[in-house]
């Protein structure tokens, strides 16, 4: 009996032990239209788009959450020239939002990019709250020369905020859209035209999705710290603000099919990680008013610098951090503050001179710093580093500071794009039926991103992607 | 006979696999499977009381114990024991089951079973299983209250990709995310049901075949986020 038993188990292991049948593969095969591959922001917008233009859409997320980065973009989202700036009575146009684009990146951006981004940013936005997305508050974000950062009215972070809005258009559209199945090949046929994607899914079964175009839109690199110290060595040991499957795989697969990258040594430190964390400390606070001191309890630098200058700037400071600054009312005024406060980020106190005690800051140099500062504002004039917005004094009754330092925020170098939003060869020449939008891009911040414009980019440029990539599927 | 098994002995071949194990399997299984005095006596094993069974198949069995009759074992449903007891036990599945690649997986005297599985996936049911059957994970923690592979799975053992029927299983027994987190005691930025990733998947922290962890912890490595079927997780100061 024993024996029976032993050789029914051995009959029944070795069936488990044998190679996957081959039908089991050719089952999950399938084909579509159009393939994206990223759930973030310009993955989603490309597979509306193209969808309500008439293509099948299937979409590979390889983690177990869509979503991406903009799931968790807090800050708000450029664009020049929209409804709420004229209520607000912002006066703003796409050749000025192209100025503060081009500058803030060190005018390495491609300029045909960057005039696309700046001229369909109002046009993204509205096609945003079309889709149900609150984006009717405008504040200041760093390199920017008007209030153009839009935001919901809560004062709330702007990314789940449209990806709500993304994902119910997803839903009601019944777009078919994968999690946890990562994207292994880009695959190209025989007159060197992309055909298809191979993928893994969670269990490790490999599937081929044939399709008539593809539209990578996976994402940068920020959370994959080999492949920035590649470029930046300097950079070992930095924290990423970065949700953890940005690590860059979709620049590989590009590369793969002969795909041109730019800019891959552009990475952004972004100034303002809570210390010793990977969250990320909005910049929107200093837009709003916050200052930003040293150990020695002095300002050191203009608040509303670009991201580059200023992380360069705080880690030339004792201890290679800093302090934001701010009070009640800046409190009372940005709903995503609680959240610091939750997280133990903050300290608080009665008097700039208790705050600095208990920061760890100076505590006369705090105090006189609040006080010079109080009066810039009054004057309408900052003599010490020029700073143009000082939308609020620090005032009791409560004093607060959150120690920031820098980490790996964005990449902005990735496959270069043309203006449909192709993936360009080695020649230049477009790769047939590859579209591209979103972070692994690069040609559109050039040397360095202004916050605000990474949200309006993945809409702008996944919109003309999906638009690109259905006409594409629509004549093959 | 012979017409029946050819299928899969030309399938076997074909794949250059040594097919004489399987082969016996499948020859053996109309005399073997289900057929529960082949290894106990039932005399013995049945308990005090039990009404004599005539037969000795599973079918004899499970006319009294099924999902609504559960004897005298209201306790411990019938399902649940036997499985936990073989499979612990390191029961092959194919004493009592019929199985082969891309066929569904039934019992003996069963006209139907789970939805077809290739090899792969029968590993995968097999790990499950003896997952299931004492792990500490979520699956085993839902077979002590009795819970079964259907329950979650429904028909199909293998869930897709978003885990779609599963998902909406937890949300059929345990109420949505909304309910779940409405029912949350700490403090409400610490709420893992109502977190600013918006309406995530259950099982993005939630596995059923091994140790659960909360997604929170990828950014917020510093939360105190215990989570049943999971590692004990303590406060490691700062955060990554």
């Amino acid at each position: 009996m024993v024996k029976r038993r032993d050789i029914l188990k051995l009959a029944a292991m070795s069936i488990v032990a044998g190679p996957a049948p081959a039908f089991a593969a050719m089952a999950r095969n399938g084909k579509t239209d159009v393939v994206v591959i990223g759930s973030g922001g310009a993955g989603f917008a490309a597979a509306i788009t193209a969808h309500d233009l008439g293509a099948k859409v299937v979409v590979f997320e390889k983690m177990p959450i869509i979503g991406g980065n903009t799931q968790i973009a807090s800050g708000g989202m450029n664009a020049a020239g929209t409804r709420y700036q004229a209520a607000a009575g912002v006066k703003d146009d796409w050749k000025l939002m192209y100025d503060d684009t081009m500058k803030g990146g060190h005018n390495r951006g491609i300029p045909e990019l960057v005039e696309i981004l700046a001229k369909n940013s109002a046009a993204s936005l509205d096609w945003l709250v079309s889709l149900g997305a609150d984006l009717s508050t405008v504040g200041r974000a760093g390199g920017a020369s008007v209030d153009r950062s839009h935001g919901p009215k809560d004062g709330g972070p702007v990314g789940p905020q449209i990806m709500k809005a993304l994902r119910n258009g997803i839903a009601k559209r019944k777009i078919d859209v994968r999690t946890r199945t990562d994207v292994t090949h880009i695959l190209m046929n025989g007159t060197g035209a992309v055909s298809g994607v191979l993928v893994k899914d969670y269990l490790g079964h490999t599937y081929e999705m044939a399709a008539k175009s593809v539209i990578l839109a996976s994402g940068g690199f920020s959370a994959n710290l080999k492949m920035v110290t590649k470029y930046h060595p300097e950079y070992a040991g930095f924290a990423t603000s970065n949700q953890p499957g940005a690590t860059g795989e979709g620049i590989g697969l590009a590369q793969d099919l002969g795909a041109q990258l730019r800019d891959m040594d552009q990475i952004q430190i972004h100034p303002t990680l809570a210390a010793g964390t990977n969250i990320l400390v909005t910049e929107a606070m200093r837009g709003a008013g916050a200052i930003m001191v040293n150990r020695e309890g002095k300002r050191f630098i203009n608040e509303l610098t670009t991201r580059d200058v200023a992380s360069a700037a705080i880690l030339k400071q004792t201890g290679k951090s800093a302090f934001l600054i701010f009070d009640d009312g800046l409190r009372k005024q940005m709903a995503l503050i609680e959240g610091y406060f939750h997280l133990g980020f903050v300290k608080e106190s009665q008097s700039p001179e208790e705050l600095a005690k208990a920061a760890g800051i100076d505590a006369a140099a705090l105090a006189e710093t609040i006080t010079s500062y109080n009066k810039y504002r009054a004057a309408k004039s900052d003599p010490d580093f020029k700073r143009a917005d000082m939308p609020r004094s620090i005032e009791p009754p409560k004093f607060y500071s959150i120690e920031v330092q820098p980490g790996i925020h964005y990449t902005m170098g990735g496959v270069l794009l043309n203006a449909k939003a192709q993936a360009a060869g080695l020649n230049g020449v477009p790769i047939p039926a590859l579209f591209t939008a979103g972070e692994v891009t690069g040609g559109v911040h050039g040397a360095n991103r202004l916050g605000g414009n990474s949200t309006s980019e993945t809409i702008t440029f996944g919109r003309i992607a999906g638009r690109g990539a259905a006409a594409y599927a629509k004549k093959s | 006979m012979i017409k029946r098994f050819t299928p899969i002995a030309v399938l076997l071949l074909s794949l250059g696999v040594a097919s004489i194990s399987n082969l016996a399997l499948a020859q053996d299984k109309t005399e073997t499977n289900g057929v529960c005095s082949r290894c106990h006596d039932l005399a013995k094993v049945l308990p005090d009381g039990h009404p004599k069974v005539a037969a000795t198949g599973i079918t004899a069995c499970s006319s009294c114990h099924d999902k609504t009759k559960s004897g005298a074992s209201a306790a411990n449903p019938f399902f649940t024991r036997l499985h936990t007891a073989h499979v612990k036990a390191d029961v092959a599945c194919s004493v009592c089951h019929q199985w082969a690649p891309g066929k569904e997986f039934t019992a003996a005297g069963f006209k139907h079973g789970a939805a077809p599985l290739d090899g792969d996936e029968f590993a995968l049911v097999m790990h499950a299983m003896k997952d299931w059957a004492g792990s500490g994970n979520l699956d085993s923690i839902h077979r002590e209250k009795n819970v079964t592979c259907t329950a979650c799975h429904g028909k199909d053992l293998i869930p897709d990709s978003n885990m779609t029927a599963v998902n909406g299983q937890c949300a059929a027994c345990h109420g949505g995310l909304e309910k779940v987190a409405a029912s949350f005691k700490g403090a409400s930025y610490l709420n893992p049901h109502a977190s600013h990733l918006g309406p995530i998947a259950c099982t993005t922290c939630h596995n059923g075949h091994k140790e659960s962890k909360s997604y929170c912890l990828e950014c917020h490595a510093n939360f105190n986020m215990p989570i049943p079927g999971g590692a004990a997780v303590a406060p490691t100061g700062a955060g990554k």
